[in-house]
């Protein structure tokens, strides 16, 4: 076997044990804050809560609590949801992490086009109005968070102009904006890292050489010159795809999107504790396996790097 | 490099982005709202999503108006008094002696999928509410029920000694506990609202709260609406039901119920037009919406009070001496907090109950800052001198904290009270508030029915939910008394006699009775305002024709 697929493979297993500790961590961890799903404004009965208590088996010492979490885990049950009794996690995200999903897939598009042609453009002519421009207004959106980002949009397109609808993910419309506002913060990242290692590339001999060769600025700029200053963007793109496909809490609460971010965040808030863990195992697999890609797109396009 | 690139591409992307927008704008949009009113359907903002939409589960407002929408129970609320109307049942009649009430069933009520809807459906509901293994939170609705408490507490085992009896398909008996002035007014409240038997035991359900059973399409109801669509985060929709015995007057085609737990987002999407009405507004827009008269706006007076407990057995002496709570009480500016802090329509209270038609309380707080110094000095703590400094505890909030910060500075200005705030978590605030872990706690309360003893019961020995620790043998016998008075002038006495109690011991600091505020749009006729924000959508239709300037933009 090649080293460099070894080493891979080795890699990809090495996520396993990584699961484990993260879940094991987050399901103690989870315990220590007081209070319990149980608790609400209004009281149960205490019959009432130590009957819910029991029947989620939240009443047994926490060592079989997470032996048995870990057995269900395992058999691909993901538990309940209490407050949400209904539903159980593992309905609850295959309903909703392709929705998040889709929309981390769109804002990395956006993050991707826009960020790799400010990049280009601000490094074709560095220390021009078109780069200081291009890098400023990167800033801007380096700045501006999204929860303001979002109800401005909103405000103008869908309550000034009236062009598209402020919640819901059912119309191709309705992707447009949520898309460039998750997707804007990072396109500004990749526009600074795209301009930065351009500058890098083009300072090297076989710019020069290319350009003897006679190629066009053109071609030397965009074939030459970015596919080797792709690598940092590579790396910097594959933990923030992770993040993205796996939900965003502000905008998926400003746009109402039925996806897992908000889910995320009401799971720590009312102590969900199987769909907390769900999401963090979910989260942590995704970050890992992106990473991952990441190590062998770099390995594959600079086979140098898989080597040291 | 040329010049000429840059520009291209900078042009490009600019064509991407606004062809994108330009894409979903296509034109002039047909609202939502505008779709609804042409297909007849509501659509209504309902805070967050819902618990659960079985109705012997479920646990709040937003819950229990999807449950108005797929069941009905033996009576209805009128939309305005909120009396008890006829539903399931056509008519009832009460026999003091026996304290039993004798419903007479419609023959024509039936369940979605045309099952008749019989007595018998009735005791299997209770039955399955009050067994122990279900755990129903709100079970203890039906306590007034005779023996219903010992079966649920899991003493009795026997559901026949239960007072519910069928004696035939159309006739339902219930025997009480104890005389219960508003057992009718129950009657309407989502924990009395029938299941449908052969949907719960296909499920498996009688006592497992996950089963799934209330999901569109196995869900069966007897309400006017059926259940077409359930996808938590994003919509709950209901269609008209055909086999609901009075489809004939039910006007809506639909209603679709939105858990915007967001309120920016839920005032956004009104103002969007895609929704007809709101389930609430966010505090600092009311204002804008008030001074600009807003034909949107809707401010409603509910029954609930808005206060704070006061731990009567803290280790900090100063507040187990009644003359201090009441300094505190006096000393405070309830109409400016209402005025100018909470600005929603508030009223401000002075006293525990809110005022209704059946029942204001007599005794009532009379705010004097020169009463409240003489008080405190009276106890031995002249200009505050010597208490030690007192806690005020509320869940994190930016209302709470706002009241909380007048109040502090009103006590330290009037009455030189070293009062510090500190603010929790709501799930450690619920478990201080549990365990009376505090000195002074942010508290409130919605009643469950209307009746002054929802929110008179608070304050009894025998209730565990406010932990102040204060009793009262004389106000526990009236509340006693009043539990077991048929006579229901003698039983508001009773009540008016307690709260006088209440008032002169004042363990806790009443700040303002609740309103509910949000926006609805003129094509929603007969939404009527009542005081348990309780609304039966035969009542509600929607009429395109009228027109109101569009929502500010």
């Amino acid at each position: 076997m090649p080293p460099v697929l070894r080493r891979a493979l080795v890699r990809l297993l090495e996520i396993i044990p990584v699961l484990w500790v993260v879940m094991t961590i987050t399901f103690f961890l989870v315990r220590t804050v007081p209070g319990g799903p149980f608790d609400r404004e209004r009281q149960l009965t205490p019959e009432a809560a130590a009957h819910n208590n029991e029947y989620y088996g939240l009443d047994q010492p926490l060592y079989v609590q997470y032996v048995k979490y870990l057995w269900n885990f395992l058999h691909g049950d993901l538990g309940p949801v209490y407050v949400h009794p209904d539903w159980t996690v593992n309905e609850l995200l295959a309903q909703k992490a392709p929705i998040s999903a889709e929309l981390g897939l769109w804002a990395t598009l956006v993050a991707l086009v826009v960020g790799l042609g400010a990049g280009v453009i601000a490094a074709a002519r560095p220390r021009t109005a078109s780069d200081y421009g291009t890098m400023a207004a990167a800033m801007v959106a380096i700045c501006l968070p999204s929860f303001v980002l979002g109800p401005i949009l909103l405000l103008i397109f869908g309550l000034k102009l009236q062009w598209v609808n402020v919640m819901g993910w059912n119309t191709a419309g309705d992707r447009v904006l949520p898309s460039i506002v998750l997707g804007l913060y990072y396109a500004a990242y990749v526009a600074r890292l795209t301009r930065g290692s351009m500058l890098e590339v083009r300072a090297q001999d076989f710019i020069r050489t290319a350009r003897a060769k006679g190629n066009g600025p053109a071609r030397v700029l965009l074939v030459h010159a970015l596919r080797n200053a792709l690598g940092p963007v590579i790396a910097f793109l594959a933990p923030t795809i992770a993040g993205l496909v796996t939900g965003s809490f502000v905008v998926e609460s400003i746009f109402q999107i039925p996806g897992i971010g908000r889910m995320f965040v009401e799971a720590a808030l009312s102590h969900e504790y199987p769909l907390l863990l769900s999401l963090t195992v979910l989260f942590t697999l995704v970050l890992l396996l992106f990473n991952w890609v990441g190590d062998v797109l770099i390995a594959l396009l600079n086979p140098k790097a898989a080597v040291d | 490099m040329s010049a000429h690139l840059s520009r291209a591409r900078i042009l490009a992307m600019i064509g991407i982005l606004a062809g994108a927008l330009a894409l979903a704008g296509c034109g002039a949009r047909e609202t939502p709202v505008s779709v609804a009113n042409r297909e007849g359907i509501l659509l209504a903002g309902n805070g967050g999503d819902p618990s659960s939409l079985d109705p012997q589960i479920i646990e709040t407002l937003n819950d229990s108006r999807i449950s108005m929408a797929l069941f009905e129970g033996l009576t209805i609320p009128d939309p305005v008094t909120l009396e008890p109307r006829p539903g399931v049942a056509k008519s009832w009649e009460y026999d003091d002696k026996t304290m039993t009430w004798t419903f007479h069933l419609r023959a024509e009520a039936k369940w979605s999928n045309g099952d008749p809807v019989t007595a018998g459906d009735f005791v299997f509901s209770f039955q399955r509410i009050l067994t122990p293994a279900l755990g129903a939170d709100y079970a203890n609705m039906l306590y007034a029920i005779k023996n219903a408490q010992a079966f649920n507490e899991g003493s009795l085992k026997d559901f026949t000694k239960v007072g519910v009896k069928a004696l035939d398909d159309h006739t339902l008996q219930i025997q009480l506990e104890h005389p219960t002035g508003y057992f009718l007014e129950l009657c309407y409240h989502q924990t009395f609202l029938p299941v449908h038997p052969p949907t719960i035991k296909k499920f498996d359900a009688m006592t497992r709260r996950d089963s799934g059973w209330d999901k569109a399409g196995s869900l069966v109801g007897n309400g006017p609406f059926v259940l077409t669509k359930y996808v938590l985060g994003d919509v709950v929709e209901v269609m008209k039901n055909p086999n609901y015995w009075d489809a004939a007057h039910v006007r809506l085609n639909g209603i679709r119920f939105f858990p915007i737990a967001d309120v920016n987002a839920e005032e956004r999407a009104f103002r969007n037009g895609a929704l007809h009405l709101t389930s609430t507004l966010p505090s600092p827009r009311i204002a804008a919406y008030r001074d600009s008269h807003s034909p949107f706006l809707r401010i409603m007076p509910v029954y609930g009070t808005y206060f704070y407990t006061i731990n009567t057995r803290t280790a900090k002496g100063a507040l187990s001496d009644a003359r201090v709570r009441m300094a505190m009480n006096l000393a405070i500016d309830r109409q400016a907090l209402v005025d100018h802090v909470t600005r929603g329509g508030e009223l401000p209270a002075y006293a525990l109950t809110p005022p209704s038609a059946q029942y204001t309380p007599q005794a009532q707080l009379h705010e004097d800052v020169a009463e409240a110094r003489r008080l405190l000095a009276e106890a031995g703590y002249p200009d505050g001198k010597g208490t030690p400094p007192i806690e005020l505890l509320y869940n994190t909030s930016d209302r709470h904290r706002a009241v909380a910060e007048t109040l502090q500075e009103s006590w330290k200005k009037n009455l030189g009270l070293d009062v510090r705030l500190s603010n929790v978590a709501t799930p450690a605030w619920m478990d201080r508030r549990h365990n009376a872990d505090y000195d002074i706690i942010r508290a409130g309360w919605y009643a469950d029915y209307l009746d002054p003893s929802t929110f008179l019961e608070l304050f009894s020995s025998d209730n565990e939910m406010e932990q102040s620790g204060w009793k009262n043998a004389d106000y526990d016998k009236f509340i006693l008394a009043a539990r077991k008075e048929t006579d229901p002038a003698k039983r508001l006495d009773d009540f008016q006699q307690a709260e006088a109690i209440l008032m002169a011991e004042v363990p806790f600091i009443p700040l303002y009775y609740y309103t509910t505020i949000f926006l609805i749009r003129p094509e929603v006729r007969g939404y009527e305002n009542n005081l348990m924000d309780e609304h039966i959508y035969q009542n509600i239709y929607l009429d395109p024709a009228a027109t109101a300037p569009e929502p500010q933009k």
